[in-house]
């Protein structure tokens, strides 16, 4: 918003001061950020209500009478609450970040040459392969987790998997994997051929050209894959609360409603404390890769 | 509080990166060595019994359960586990679990799932019998059985549905408390001028769903008949309810209810906006814990002026519907008959009142001898709920809870009825025979499943 400006030395040795950005310049910019501000409102009105609510007291919440918009105080009891009597800290966002991190390596992996393959390589039933993976990006998580129970279920027999975060780290890819083929396909489609057969000239393999030319051209891309497959393995509840019933194992999303709801009863303040620190990951996340993440889904889209 | 949480996570392990490194190393070394001998390891034949319920009102209660069932092992010589998820998803976790034929051993199985899950329900016939002698007796009838008639699932506790109200808001208008569903509409809508209206949800809330059958039966009418097989909605008892419903909500209620869920009523009670609710205690006890100040008299705290009644009576009686919860052994479970003997522990006289009394009266018992217990005459807020259970049926009444009851009640079809009447959407002749269509259709599905 600041303007620069030049200085020149005029007759006699005057300095005269030349605003380089014009005046109808500056009001468009300003016309475009008040113009920003709804949005801005509508997209930050749901972490400051939940900041607000949480720094208030059960009496100051349950008070219909007080706005619901300001705290009239500072009270820190849902956040003490949350930390000396539920597994929040302790176990539900350690286990969330364990899930989320594994999650996001093998999904962001295994997704990239997926789309890769597909994008790139030409062999008979290429087009329906790509179908498929759509398609099966499709189904809902409300119908696959009834055969996965068959799945982890199986495995358990061995290896004690249900009641741990393994059994998320082996489900939540079935979900994450065709979305991220989906989205990095349409991204490497937009990356010339042309500079992948220049890495061939030069004597590249087909790994070695991925590896050392593609890849690092469709960073954007694969920052915004990263990006989808942190928030929604962050967020995810059905598989979550399907497979573990374990309170040490449980994560955020089903943790929190598990001890903050119960029945009719309402943990307000804690609930939205939760809410809030379950929310800063991911917007902390989003703000340092904001750039990556809207070139990357633009440029996917347009191919 | 604290002191409980230490109790309820005591054994459990802390996650770190070690842990996530071993159990990386313990899952990748198992299952290649699994997979090479085709032997599942030792680990896994370990005896552990493991119970799931919901999160309970009182998280007392959940702690009581879980020494119960830590002392319970001791004795036997197994581990114990409690785990519990928030009450409405539970019935996910459920559905889980019969696809995969696995997980808990014992189960927390509410109002219609014995029957709903009875083909996966362990018969618990010998053990009703004798927890019912011991205990005086069952005061429920139909309640946790399948459709085979076999008991399926010991009734475990109700949830029942007094009148919450504000004693002060209605003595200042000179009215006595009201007895009759006609003297809260008569109330209701003089407090309604003065800013206190009632607050009764005609919306997807199980609140809703057990109040609205409650005021269907004080008018004589009923969704099915005594078989639980035949559709009865469609009759003129059911058209005068539903009149009332609108008239009571015109009169008396504000638009809000239509979007209520089972927490709302709590709040507009709590908060010293509404004058009379039908709920649980957990009203109350929420606003003693809020400690929340009358908006008209600040020095008010609005826990001292409610009480809670019975339910009001219609023209052809007082009823009221509860929310029944029981224990269930599934067919898969690992450790059936132990599952069997920790519930005929859990329902001993002494751990019963231990587990009432944490819940504190929450938990209503089903057992006649624990029905006249001190706690509810501790304190002048509960002397209804002794008594209450005289008026209290299950939400399949005057059958008994069926899984057809089940899909009624969870796709809210009365709930939604009563809603179009009372909003002027549908006249209550042409509301009835809608429901009774879906209904209809609803039992139909069920009768052909169950052959």
């Amino acid at each position: 918003m600041s303007s620069s400006t030049t200085t020149l030395t005029g007759s006699g040795g005057r300095e005269v001061g030349i605003n380089k950005v014009p005046i109808w310049r500056r009001r468009k910019a300003a016309l475009n950020y008040v113009a920003l501000l709804p949005y801005v409102f509508f997209a930050l009105f749901p972490f400051y209500i939940m900041f607000i609510t949480s720094i208030k007291t059960d009496q100051e919440i349950n008070n219909l009478g007080n706005s619901p918009f300001w705290a009239t105080g500072i009270a820190t009891e849902h956040y003490v609450y949350l930390a000396t009597n539920t597994s929040f800290f302790q176990h539900w966002f350690v286990n969330t970040l364990i899930v989320t991190v594994a999650v996001t390596i093998i999904s962001v992996s295994i997704g990239t040459l997926a789309a890769y393959a597909l994008a790139r390589l030409r062999f008979r039933g290429v087009e329906l392969f790509g179908v498929a993976v759509f398609i099966t990006y499709l189904i809902p998580q409300t119908l696959l987790f009834i055969p996965l129970i068959d799945v982890i279920n199986t495995i358990d027999d061995y290896v004690p998997i249900r009641d741990t975060y393994w059994s998320l780290i082996l489900t939540y890819p079935t979900f994450l994997i065709p979305f991220v083929t989906w989205l990095l396909m349409g991204y490497f489609k937009t990356i010339p051929v042309e500079v992948e057969e220049c890495a061939y000239l030069d004597g590249c393999s087909r790994l070695g050209a991925l590896f050392r030319v593609v890849l690092p051209m469709a960073v954007p891309g694969i920052m915004c894959a990263i990006l989808f497959s942190i928030t929604l393995s962050w967020n995810e509840l059905l598989y979550s609360l399907v497979f573990i019933q374990d309170e040490a194992a449980k994560t955020i999303s089903v943790g929190v409603i598990t001890e903050l709801i119960r029945g009719d009863i309402y943990y307000w303040g804690s609930l939205m404390a939760a809410c809030f620190i379950g929310a800063l990951p991911i917007i902390m996340i989003y703000g340092f890769f904001m750039d990556y993440f809207t070139s990357g889904l633009t440029a996917g889209a347009i191919k | 509080m604290s002191k409980q949480h230490d109790q309820l996570n005591k054994a459990k392990k802390s996650s770190s990166r070690r842990k996530f490194l071993q159990d990386t190393g313990l899952v990748t070394g198992g299952l290649a060595g699994i997979l090479a001998t085709g032997i599942a390891p030792a680990t896994a034949q370990t005896r552990e019994l493991k119970m799931l319920t919901n999160s309970h009102f009182v998280p007392a209660s959940d702690v009581e359960l879980e020494r119960q069932l830590a002392e319970f092992g001791k004795a036997a010589g197994v581990k114990t586990r409690l785990d519990r998820v928030a009450h409405l998803q539970l019935p996910a976790v459920l559905a889980g679990e019969v696809q995969g034929q696995k997980g808990h051993d014992l189960v927390a199985v509410g109002n219609s799932n014995p029957h709903l899950y009875a083909k996966h329900l362990e018969n618990l016939d010998g053990l009703y019998e004798k927890i019912g002698k011991a205990g005086g007796g069952f005061t429920t009838k139909g309640v946790g059985v399948g459709p085979d008639g076999h008991v399926k699932a010991i009734p475990w506790y109700f949830i029942s549905f007094p009148l919450a109200l504000r004693t002060d808001l209605i003595a200042g208008i000179g009215e006595n408390l009201p007895d009759t569903w006609d003297d809260v509409h008569r109330i209701g809508s003089k407090l309604k001028k003065k800013g206190h209206p009632v607050g009764i949800q005609l919306a997807h809330s199980v609140d809703s769903n057990m109040i609205l059958r409650g005021i269907l039966w004080s008018y004589g009418a009923k969704l099915v008949d005594e078989d639980s097989k035949t559709v009865a909605v469609n009759s003129k008892e059911t058209v005068e309810a539903f009149k009332f419903i609108a008239a009571l909500y015109k009169d008396a209620m504000t638009s809000e209810v239509l979007a209520w869920d089972d927490r709302n009523n709590n709040v507009c009670l709590n908060s010293g906006k509404c004058s009379m609710i039908l709920n649980p205690i957990s009203a109350y006890r929420s606003a003693v814990k809020a400690k929340t100040v009358d908006p008209d008299n600040k020095d008010l705290l609005v826990h001292h002026s409610i009480n809670h009644i019975m339910p009001p009576k219609g023209p052809a009686g007082r009823h009221m519907a509860a929310s029944f919860n029981n224990a269930g052994v599934w067919k898969f479970a690992k450790e059936k008959e132990l599952a069997k003997e920790f519930l005929a522990f859990h329902f001993s006289k002494e751990n019963a009142e231990k587990h009432l009394t944490a819940s504190k009266g929450y938990n209503q018992p089903v057992l006649a001898g624990n029905a006249l217990h001190p706690l509810y005459a501790s304190n002048s807020k509960y002397y209804f709920a002794p008594f209450i259970g005289w008026y209290t049926h299950a939400i399949g009444w005057p059958g008994v809870p069926t899984a057809a009851m089940a899909t009624v009640t969870d796709q809210y079809l009365l709930p939604d009825a009563a809603a179009s009447v009372a909003v002027g959407k549908a006249s209550a002749e042409d509301a009835v025979k809608k429901l009774e269509t879906q209904m209809k259709r609803i039992y139909k599905r069920a009768a052909k499943r169950e052959g």
